[in-house]
């Protein structure tokens, strides 16, 4: 949940919405899904209508980088290396300590935060919280093709922010 | 294709190709590619290593505030019969 929005209160008054909708909701629980899939789409729907009010009271949208093509990164078609790398891609210094100080964590959060609300979802429920994707595909209400693009796209752009920080450490 | 018909892979589609690696999604023929091409590239071999460090980290972010102990205590409350 904590990467689900970028603003850590915000994501704390969300929580606290989707308990009530939760408490509110208990009784018209039919069973059709988990509890924990109907939890899930309390949340997902929670955090869309308060983020969308959110966006609005802040006078627009947060940034969003829609273009995570890495075309860039390799040598054109008709180019006699086309599709290879252009620039070596360095491996990054020693990810375990990155992990313990904190600092991936860090550049990862951030890299969440930009991402288009729709792959945030997408990266919020498969890697932060590893709900299995048919799971994820129901609380969403998406096909399993839209996830597996959305979740690429997201991955992408965030392996692209931290690969443009840790590259000249 | 090469010359003897097995499926070519250059860094371009690995890309495209590694978060579906990652989800063990791809079909056999692409993930045959895939496992050779990694093989034999330096470049996308650290690509790779990259978003596997990524998932993890995003998986530690769950982590943060909540024990493993008492996530699993919430999730069996949750899920029953999972």
């Amino acid at each position: 949940m904590r990467n689900y929005t970028a603003d850590f209160a915000l994501g704390e008054e969300i929580v606290q919405e989707t308990w009530l909708g939760v408490l509110r909701g208990v009784e018209r629980f039919e069973g059709r899904s988990s509890l924990r899939t109907w939890m899930f789409r309390i949340l997902i729907n929670r955090a869309r209508s308060m983020t969308a009010r959110e966006s609005r009271v802040a006078g627009g949208g947060s940034l969003h980088h829609e273009d995570d093509s890495d075309a860039d990164d390799f040598f054109p078609e008709g180019h006699p290396k086309a599709g290879k790398w252009r620039e070596p891609v360095s491996a990054w210094p020693d990810p375990e300590r990155l992990m313990l100080s904190g600092e991936l964590q860090e550049h990862i959060d951030r890299a969440v935060a930009e991402l288009p609300e729709a792959q945030r979802e997408v990266v919020s429920l498969r890697d932060v919280e590893g709900v299995p994707t048919t799971e994820a595909c129901e609380v969403l209400s998406i096909s399993e093709n839209a996830f597996r693009v959305r979740l690429h796209r997201a991955r992408t752009h965030i392996r692209r922010r931290l690969a443009g920080y840790l590259d000249h450490d | 294709m090469t010359e003897d018909g097995r499926l070519e892979m250059r860094c371009r589609e690995f890309t495209a190709a590694a978060s579906d690696y990652l989800e063990n999604v791809l079909e056999p023929g692409l993930r045959k590619a895939f496992e050779e091409h990694e093989e034999d590239c330096v470049n996308c071999h650290e690509y790779l290593d990259q978003l596997s460090t990524i998932i993890r980290g995003l998986r530690a972010a769950a982590h943060d505030d909540v024990s493993d102990e008492e996530r699993a205590k919430i999730l069996r409350l949750l899920n029953p019969l999972d």
